[in-house]
């Protein structure tokens, strides 16, 4: 099935009369002259880029050593930190987010201007436009000249002050949507939504039992004064990574339902998990003030009652985060380890329960087949026990003129300063184009995590103090060395000072986490199929090649500095000497250094980075090598080993479907 | 004599708190005492008798008064976390630090660190290591 005919049966789930209405809609948007829909793809609009492989022998690249803010160390110099450090990007800007920890960045193009929504975890910060010290919720930048960002406004988080645990706050996640993208089932409710934006933020974190967390929806048409609309599911525990699909306002939140929640018409109780405690809650936030519950789901034995027969644990790991396109839906559960990866149909997800034949209870209760039903394929990820699914990105594509689906999958870094015995947590490829047996490509055998898309831990980039180590014997990864992968040593941090021949400064050194975190999920097509762009906690922002995508290869990085200079942007009020926390690793030992948590991309290509540890938001944008793969510019490859053409200049740079 | 005091007590709590000893955060700790000419800052002296895997919340707020900035980084499972409060403080020449203070999972402090503008953070007393899981 190509991503054309996957558009269609998208909208075969749709009630009839949305589809009647939807005309009507369309007509309420042409008659108002609409706001242009900001984005044409995933998750704002339905289109799905085309890729275009190749099988092209590219030179290996090694990137550049970071800069360091002690190139020597010594008695006068003993810095470990990373500084500034760029290849093939450049910084345009950056705001200190008042020191606020960032989990999620997000760039929306509102009208004519870009506007990013910066979502904290938990915390307190003084707020640079009141002097108040807020907690934690999330930044409203104005983005559109990316070198000079203009902080428009703060929403605080809860609880309302900041005495006490803030153990259970946080609002890491966030989606907006254009209200004329949302469809609509009635021509007032168009005219009610026209030229709004709306935002869907998760509130809330691990708050355990009975559950006092939700997501919230508000109104961000005018991006200085906010309105908050409603509140979803308001009992819930371990709320995490949604999804909102703008073209059909679907919206996929991750939590679970607390024991608060019982009695409520959407609380579903009793599913469950090992690990990270979470599934999905599916709504439709077609009209955002007014949610409609659709359905929970997740992976085969979570339902209550249910069996395991899928993954590595039982009951299955939890999601993290699910990501939609076309027809199909994309589950990363695990988080960090025992990770699991399924590929289902969208259709049959949304609509299971309302077909004939559905058990009663099926919405909040599924059958052990019912679970099933829209489950195309699934795997488990190279080291098995050791990794886990956090990411899963689809990309639709070709390869000399046969389709050729794959899906970017990464684990998540969980341990400070590479933990004895832990994986080097990273990405991989596979091709899902049979999706019922998924494939894994692009192995490296040499690496730690058998993956191309990998970032060694020494500053030359080699790897330092690995290990062997094996997880869970499994035959659903796609390689025949599935339990293997290589794990860090007891030694592999350096002590300090470092020593320059037996155990010099590296990445391990930073204070903090250094692996994989995630990728973008933003269709941006230019890049699609092109760039694999990552976050990788101290080693930044991390971009790789996967044109061929059986030889990924590195092609640009950005590590910012370490903000030593204070938290108020543009000499704020916000005081202090510098902004970025420290964060704690083997024996004590504390280094305030970078954190980068997640990247994304808008849609005029420019990247943004959010950082864990307070350092703020930096705006990069791709040069060199990596702009040129971007915009098939470059002609580095070896022709002699290419099977067929370089389809560079025949990809859909401009946006939509091109098929 | 107050070098020796504060060096004595800073080491206590270093050694006190962890399994293992650690020469290099002692040492590390005793150079910069050494390096303050014996005479650390009021805010230093209050952040030296925290005590780490007693302390709560409530007893760093007397000590130190209303944090500047706190954090807590959980996105998955916030009780494997603890919270971060920062204090923001100059010494007697005017130069800013930080104060760092981490609290474990069971709400006492695990960590008090001394942050300087520029440089090389020190551990003033730690408890155990901080693990992330997810």
């Amino acid at each position: 099935m190509g991503a054309h005919s996957r558009r269609h049966h998208a909208f075969d789930s749709l009630p009839i009369h949305w589809a009647i209405t939807a005309v009507a809609v369309l007509a309420v948007v042409f008659l108002f002259r609409a706001n242009a829909v900001a984005q044409d793809y995933p998750p704002y609009g339905p289109n799905l880029p085309t890729a275009h492989f190749d099988h092209a022998h590219r030179a290996h690249l090694i990137p550049p050593r970071p800069k360091l803010k002690c190139p020597t160390l010594s008695a006068t110099c003993d810095d470990v930190r990373t500084a500034q450090s760029e290849w093939n990007t450049e910084l345009l800007g950056s705001d200190s987010l008042d020191g606020r920890s960032t989990y999620q960045p997000l760039v929306v193009r509102q009208g004519d201007r870009y506007i990013a929504y910066m979502a904290h975890h938990a915390g307190c910060a003084i707020n640079r436009l009141n002097g108040q010290t807020e907690v934690n919720g999330t930044s409203i930048i104005d983005v559109t000249d990316p070198r000079h960002p203009i902080y428009l406004h703060h929403i605080v988080g809860f609880p309302a002050d900041c005495n006490g645990s803030l153990d259970a706050a946080g609002n890491q996640m966030v989606h907006v949507c254009s209200g004329d993208s949302l469809p609509s089932n009635s021509r007032a409710e168009a005219i009610r939504k026209h030229g709004h934006y709306y935002m869907l933020r998760s509130n809330g974190n691990s708050s355990g039992q009975p559950g006092s967390e939700s997501h919230q929806v508000f109104d961000v048409t005018d991006p200085r004064n906010p309105v908050l609309l409603t509140t979803i599911d308001p009992n819930e525990t371990n709320t995490h990574k949604n999804w909102w699909e703008c073209y059909s306002g679907i919206a996929y939140l991750v939590a679970n339902d607390g024991t608060a929640s019982a009695g409520r018409p959407d609380s579903a109780q009793g599913w469950q998990q090992s690990g990270s405690n979470q599934h999905v809650k599916i709504y439709n936030l077609h009209d955002p003030a007014n949610p409609e519950y659709i359905r929970d789901f997740g992976l085969v034995g979570q339902q209550p009652g249910g069996v395991t027969v899928e993954g590595l644990v039982s009951p299955p790991t939890g999601i993290h985060g699910p990501i939609s396109a076309g027809d199909r839906i994309y589950a990363a559960y695990g988080v960090g380890a025992n990770g699991v990866v399924q590929i289902l149909d969208r259709s049959k997800v949304l609509t299971g329960c309302t077909k004939p034949g559905a058990s009663a209870n099926c919405a909040k209760s599924p059958t052990q087949a019912e679970m099933l039903a829209p489950q195309l394929g699934w795997f488990t990820l190279p080291g098995t026990s050791l990794q886990g699914g956090h990411t899963a990105f689809p990309i639709y594509g070709e390869e000399n003129g046969k389709r050729r689906d794959v899906l970017l999958v990464t684990s998540e870094e969980g341990g400070n300063e590479c933990s004895a015995g832990s994986a080097p947590h990273a990405a991989w490829l596979y091709d899902v184009t049979d999706e019922a047996h998924p494939k894994y490509i692009g192995e490296d055998p040499n690496d730690p995590a058998r993956t191309k898309i990998d970032v060694p831990d020494g500053f030359d980039y080699t790897w330092v103090g690995i290990v062997p180590g094996n997880g869970v014997a499994d035959t659903h990864c796609g390689t025949a060395n599935c339990s293997q992968s290589g794990v860090y040593g007891p030694s592999v941090t350096p002590q300090d000072p470092p020593q320059p021949n037996s155990n010099p400064n590296s990445f391990c050194n930073q204070g903090a986490r250094f692996g994989v975190h995630s990728s973008i999920e933003l269709f941006y097509p230019p890049y699609y199929g092109k760039l694999a762009i990552t976050a990788w906690f101290t080693g930044g922002l991390r971009v790789f090649d996967i044109r061929n995508p059986d030889d990924a290869r590195p092609i640009a990085y950005f590590i910012p500095d370490p903000n030593d200079t204070g938290c108020g942007a543009q000499g704020g009020p916000s005081p202090g000497p510098g902004c970025t926390f420290g964060n704690t690793g083997r024996d004590g030992h504390t280094v305030n250094a970078i954190h980068t948590n997640n990247v994304e991309v808008d849609d005029r290509g420019l990247i943004y980075l959010a950082d864990r540890a307070g350092t703020g938001m930096h705006i990069v944008k791709l040069t060199g090598e990596a702009a040129d793969v971007a915009h098939g510019d470059d002609h580095d490859h070896d022709h002699d080993h290419d099977n067929d053409h370089d389809h560079d200049h025949d990809n859909d740079d401009h946006g939509g479907d091109g098929r | 004599m107050w070098l020796i005091a504060v060096s004595l007590f800073g080491l206590a709590a270093v050694s006190m708190a962890q399994d293992t000893p650690q020469d290099a955060q002692a040492d590390a700790l005793a150079a910069w005492l050494c390096a303050t000419g014996g005479v650390a800052d009021g805010p230093t002296q209050q952040a030296l008798k925290i005590k780490v895997g007693r302390a709560t919340r409530e007893d760093v707020a007397r000590l130190l008064g209303k944090p500047w900035r706190t954090s807590n980084d959980a996105d998955c499972e916030a009780t494997q976390y603890g919270a971060i409060w920062e204090y923001l403080f100059k010494d007697a020449d005017g130069t800013p630090f930080r104060v760092h203070v981490a609290f474990g999972t069971d709400g006492t402090v695990s960590l008090v660190a001394r942050i300087p503008q520029r440089g090389r953070s020190v551990v003033l007393a730690y408890a155990a290591e901080k693990e992330h899981e997810h």
